[in-house]
C-alpha cells in the first residue's frame, strides 16, 4: 500500500511536470512578452519633461506618448516640471519609486555636463539612472558672421579675439564653443547671457559677435539667409543637412591633446535626448520598457511622423549610452576634470 | 508683390480658415477671462489640435485664439482689478478705478477699441515691414535692449510721482527680487538657500496675481460688498461702450503713439509685452495735461497700455517670420507651432511663402477686430460681475487664481507663493507703495543685468555710441523731461 501510494504521487508529479512543460513549450512568445508588460496594463505612466509646454522636449514626449499607450495599454501623462535648467525634474525623478511607471524625456547632455562641473542643485547621479533608449542626437556646426573669413583656417589666422555667443557656459552652445577654441587653439571670448539659441544666432547675424557653435538645423537655417556662414561640422560624421561642409578634424590637423577635447564633448553628445527612468527599476521591467521604446523609436511609421513634424528620431540602444555615461563620470582622472572645469567655466569668460 | 497681397487676401477667405477662426475666438475669450492663464498657456494647449491641419488653417486657429486671450485679460483687469495676463497689469491702474466708479462700460469700450486699433497698427506695420524687415531687426542688438529696459526702469519714477520715494523703494524691491536664482550671465544661482524652486528665482505669474488679485479678493471678502459702489452703476448700454470707443478717437494721437511704441518694442526680440504696456502708460502720462490725475480713473490710462499690448504682438511677429527668432515668449510658442504644421520661418520662408506671411498679418488684424467685437457683445453680461456681492465673488475668484497659477507651470509651490506675494501686496496697498513699480522693476531687473553685461563684453565701454541706442536715449529723455519743459526752457534762457 505505501508503495502504491508513492507510485501514484510520482505519476501525478510527472503528469504535472509534463503538462507544465508542454504549456511552456506550446505557449507563443508574445504571451511571455505580455506577461513582462503586465505591470503597465491599465496603469497611469508619467513622463516628466524638464521644460515648459511647447518646447522641443515637450513636443517629443507628446509625439511618442500615444505610441507608448498603444503598445502597452497604459495611460500616459506628460508632466511638465520646468525649473533649474531641466535639473529639477531629474532630481525629482531619481526620488520616485522605481516601479517603471515614471520616466523622463531628458536632456542627457545637459544632465551629464551639469554633474561633471558639479553645478549647484545637482542631486542625481547619471551613472545610476536607468536608460531606456536615446531618441535623438544633434550634430553641431560652426557658423561665423558675414564679415568673417570663409573657412576655419582663415579664422585661425585672425590676429584678434574671436567672440562667440552662448546662453550659458555649459548649455550646448558655450561648451561646444569652448572645446572648439581649445581644439583649434583659438584666442576666444565666449559671451554668455543670450536668452536662447535663436538670440545667440541673431548676435552672429548682426555682427555683435563673430561666431557660434550651434545645432545643425539652426546653423543651416541661419546660413541660408546669407547673414552667416557655415564653415565646419563639429562631429565624427558629416551633417546630413550640410554634407558638403567638412569636419573640424578633417580641415585641421589636430594633435592628440587637441583631439581629446573634441572627443570628450562628442562623447557626451552620444547621450543626446534620452528617455530614462529612476535608478533601481527591476530588471524584468527595465528590459520590457527598453524593448517597448526600441519598437516605438524604430517604427518606420513613427519615424516618418517625426520627420514630417521636424522631430526626427535617431534611436540608440540604452546599453551604449549607459556605458558612455559611466566612462565619462567614473574614469575621468582628477586632473582632467580640473582642466574641463577650467576650460568650460573660466578660460574663455573674458 | 501685388500678387502676393492679393493671393494672401484670397487665402484668408477660404471657408476652412474662417471656420478655424470662428472656432478659436470663443476658446481664446474664455481662456482670457481666467486670471493667470496666459496666451502662452492657451497656445500650448491648442497646438496639439493643429496636427494634420493645413498650415494656414492651423496658424489662423492659433493666432485668432491668441488675439482673443488678450482681450479677455483686459476685461478682468478692468472689472475685477485682476490682470488676466501679466501685461494687463498696467490697465488695472485706471481701468479698475473707472469700474469702481460705475464706468466699467466706458472703460471696456475704450480698452477694446484701443486693442483693436493697436492690433491693426501692429499688423499694418508687419505688412509694411515684411519686405524690408531684415535690416530693421538686425539694427537692434543688445545695447538697444539695454537702453530700452533702462528707459522702462526710469519710468518707475513716472508711475509713482505722487509718492516718488515709495515708488522707487517698490521698484528697487522688484529689482532685488529679480536677482534670485540663476544669474543670467554665468548661470550661478544666487540666494537660492538650497531650495530647488528658487534656482529659477521668483516666478512672474504668482507675483503678479499675488500683488494684484489677493488684495482685491481680500477687500471683497472683508467688505462683502460688490466691486461697483451701490447706486453708482449705470445701466450698461451700447451708448456707454460706444462713448468709450469714441474716446480712443478723441485721443487718437496718443493711441497711435502707444501703438508705435508697442510695435517697436515687439520688434526687439529681448524686451517683452509687459514693458511695452508700462512704457506706453508712462509716456501717455508724461505727455497728457494734468498728469497727477492718472491712476484715479483716466481713460488715457486704459487706452495707452491696451493699444501698446496688441500692437506689440504684431511687432513681435516681425522677427519671428523674418528670421525665425521669436520676439516674445508667446511667439516662441508660435514658432513651435509653425514647425508642427511643417513650416520653418526664416529668410527662406519669406522668399518662398510671402503670401502666407501676409495672410498671417491679415488674420492677425481680422482676429483682433473680431475678438474686440465679440468681447464687446459679451461685456454687457460680464459687467454684472461688478454687482455680485463680494462674499460670493471672492471665493470664486480665489479658485480661478489658484487654478490659473497652478496651470502655468504645474507647480503647487507657485500657489503657495501667490499667497506670500499676496501678503506683500496687501501691505503695499495699505502703506501706499506702488505695486506696478515693483512689477516693472522685477520684469526689467533681469533684462537690464543681462543686456548690460552682454553689451559691455561685446562692445566695450562705448557700447552706447550706436546710432539706434542714441536715438532711444534721446527719445526717453525727451519723454521723461516733457512735463518740465517750461522750467528747462526758462533755465536755458537764464544762462
Amino acid at each position: 500500500m505505501p508503495r502504491n501510494h508513492r507510485h501514484r504521487i510520482d505519476r501525478r508529479a510527472l503528469l504535472a511536470l509534463g503538462l507544465s512543460a508542454g504549456v511552456a513549450v506550446m505557449a507563443p512568445m508574445p504571451v511571455s512578452a505580455q506577461d513582462s508588460g503586465a505591470f503597465l496594463k491599465g496603469e497611469t505612466v508619467r513622463i516628466y519633461v524638464g521644460y515648459s509646454p511647447g518646447g522641443g522636449y515637450d513636443a517629443y514626449a507628446r509625439m511618442l506618448a500615444p505610441h507608448f499607450e498603444k503598445r502597452t495599454g497604459a495611460t500616459v501623462v506628460v508632466e511638465n516640471r520646468p525649473g533649474g535648467q531641466g535639473l529639477t525634474a531629474l532630481n525629482q525623478l531619481v526620488r520616485v519609486k522605481p516601479d517603471g511607471l515614471t520616466m523622463m524625456m531628458l536632456n542627457g547632455e545637459g544632465a551629464v555636463m551639469s554633474q561633471l562641473i558639479k553645478q549647484a542643485g545637482v542631486a542625481y547621479d547619471m551613472g545610476t539612472v536607468s536608460m531606456l533608449g536615446r531618441a535623438l542626437i544633434e550634430q553641431h556646426v560652426l557658423i561665423v558672421g558675414p564679415n568673417m573669413p570663409d573657412d576655419v583656417k582663415g579664422l585661425m589666422g585672425l590676429k584678434r579675439k574671436i567672440k562667440f555667443s552662448a546662453t550659458g557656459r555649459t548649455d550646448n552652445l558655450g561648451d561646444y564653443a569652448a572645446v572648439t577654441c581649445e581644439a583649434l587653439k583659438l584666442d576666444c571670448q565666449i559671451i554668455t547671457g543670450y536668452k536662447g539659441s535663436k538670440e545667440a544666432g541673431l548676435a552672429v547675424m548682426n555682427g555683435e559677435v563673430d561666431a557660434l557653435a550651434i545645432s545643425e538645423g539652426s546653423g543651416v537655417e541661419y546660413a541660408q539667409g546669407g547673414r552667416a556662414k557655415l564653415i565646419a561640422t563639429i562631429g565624427h560624421q558629416r551633417s546630413e543637412l550640410a554634407p558638403n561642409v567638412g569636419l573640424l578634424h578633417e580641415i585641421v590637423q589636430l594633435g592628440p591633446d587637441q583631439k581629446w577635447w573634441l572627443d570628450f564633448r562628442l562623447g557626451i553628445k552620444a547621450v543626446g535626448r534620452s528617455i530614462v527612468a529612476p535608478p533601481g527599476v527591476p530588471a524584468d521591467r527595465l528590459q520590457h520598457l527598453q524593448r517597448v521604446w526600441r519598437e516605438i523609436m524604430t517604427d518606420p511609421a513613427v519615424m516618418a511622423e517625426g520627420a514630417r513634424t521636424q522631430r526626427p528620431l535617431k534611436y540608440e540602444e540604452p546599453g551604449k549610452s549607459q556605458q558612455i555615461v559611466r566612462d565619462l563620470l567614473q574614469t575621468l582622472p582628477a586632473n582632467k576634470l580640473n582642466d574641463v572645469n577650467e576650460v568650460l567655466l573660466k578660460k574663455y569668460s573674458s | 508683390m501685388l500678387e502676393a497681397f492679393l493671393s494672401a487676401g484670397g487665402q484668408i477667405f477660404q471657408p476652412a480658415v474662417l471656420a478655424a477662426m470662428a472656432f478659436a475666438l470663443p476658446i481664446g475669450l474664455i481662456v482670457g477671462l481666467l486670471p493667470g492663464i496666459s496666451g502662452i498657456s492657451a497656445l500650448a494647449f491648442l497646438i496639439p489640435f493643429t496636427f494634420g491641419m493645413q498650415p494656414l488653417v492651423g496658424l489662423a486657429f492659433l493666432l485668432a485664439s491668441y488675439a482673443a486671450v488678450s482681450q479677455g485679460g483686459s476685461m478682468t483687469a478692468i472689472l475685477l482689478g485682476v490682470p488676466g495676463e501679466v501685461s494687463n497689469a498696467a490697465t488695472v491702474m485706471d481701468g479698475h478705478k473707472l469700474a469702481k466708479a460705475g464706468k466699467a462700460g466706458y472703460a471696456i469700450g475704450a480698452a477694446l477699441m484701443a486693442s483693436a486699433i493697436g492690433g491693426l497698427f501692429g499688423c499694418a506695420l508687419l505688412i509694411i515691414l515684411l519686405p524690408i524687415m531684415q535690416p530693421v531687426i538686425l539694427s537692434f542688438a543688445s545695447p538697444e535692449n539695454f537702453f530700452l529696459s533702462l528707459a522702462g526702469i526710469a519710468f518707475i519714477a513716472v508711475l509713482s510721482s505722487g509718492a516718488p520715494s515709495r515708488g522707487l523703494i517698490a521698484g528697487s524691491l522688484g529689482i532685488f527680487m529679480s536677482l534670485f536664482g540663476y544669474d543670467p550671465i554665468e548661470g550661478v544661482p544666487r540666494f537660492w538657500m538650497g531650495s530647488e524652486y528658487l534656482l529659477d528665482g521668483f516666478r512672474l505669474i504668482p507675483l503678479a496675481l499675488g500683488l494684484f488679485a489677493i488684495p482685491e479678493i481680500l477687500a471683497l471678502m472683508s467688505s462683502g460688498k460688490s466691486i461697483a459702489r451701490q447706486g453708482s452703476v449705470e445701466q450698461i448700454s451700447f451708448r456707454q461702450g460706444i462713448e468709450g470707443a469714441l474716446a480712443v478717437f478723441r485721443h487718437w494721437g496718443m493711441t497711435l503713439r502707444s501703438s508705435a511704441l508697442g510695435s517697436v518694442i515687439g520688434v526687439m526680440p529681448g524686451v517683452g509685452g509687459t514693458t511695452a504696456t508700462f512704457v506706453a502708460y508712462a509716456a501717455a502720462r508724461q505727455t497728457a495735461a494734468n498728469p497727477e490725475t492718472f491712476g484715479q480713473g483716466r481713460i488715457e490710462g486704459v487706452i495707452a497700455p491696451e493699444a501698446a499690448k496688441n500692437a506689440e504682438e504684431g511687432g513681435a511677429l516681425v522677427p519671428t517670420l523674418a528670421l525665425g527668432i521669436p520676439g516674445s515668449a508667446s511667439m516662441a510658442m508660435l514658432l513651435g507651432a509653425f514647425l508642427v504644421v511643417g513650416l520653418q520661418p526664416g529668410p527662406e520662408f519669406l522668399a518662398k511663402h510671402m503670401d502666407l506671411a501676409l495672410a498671417l498679418a491679415y488674420i492677425c488684424a481680422l482676429a483682433n477686430f473680431a475678438a474686440s467685437f465679440l468681447m464687446f457683445l459679451l461685456s454687457r453680461t460680464l459687467v454684472y460681475v461688478t454687482r455680485v456681492p463680494g462674499r460670493v465673488l471672492a471665493p470664486i475668484l480665489l479658485v480661478f487664481v489658484v487654478i490659473g497659477t497652478y496651470a502655468a507651470q504645474n507647480s503647487a509651490t507657485d500657489v503657495l507663493y501667490v499667497f506670500i506675494f499676496g501678503v506683500l501686496g496687501v501691505a503695499m496697498e495699505r502703506l501706499n507703495y506702488n505695486r506696478p513699480a515693483l512689477l516693472l522693476g522685477f520684469v526689467l531687473g533681469e533684462t537690464i543685468e543681462r543686456y548690460f553685461q552682454v553689451s559691455l563684453k561685446a562692445y566695450g565701454w562705448l557700447f552706447f555710441m550706436r546710432p539706434v541706442s542714441i536715438a532711444i536715449i534721446v527719445i526717453a529723455l525727451v519723454c521723461l523731461l516733457w512735463p518740465s519743459r517750461r522750467q528747462i526752457a526758462s533755465l536755458w534762457g537764464r544762462r
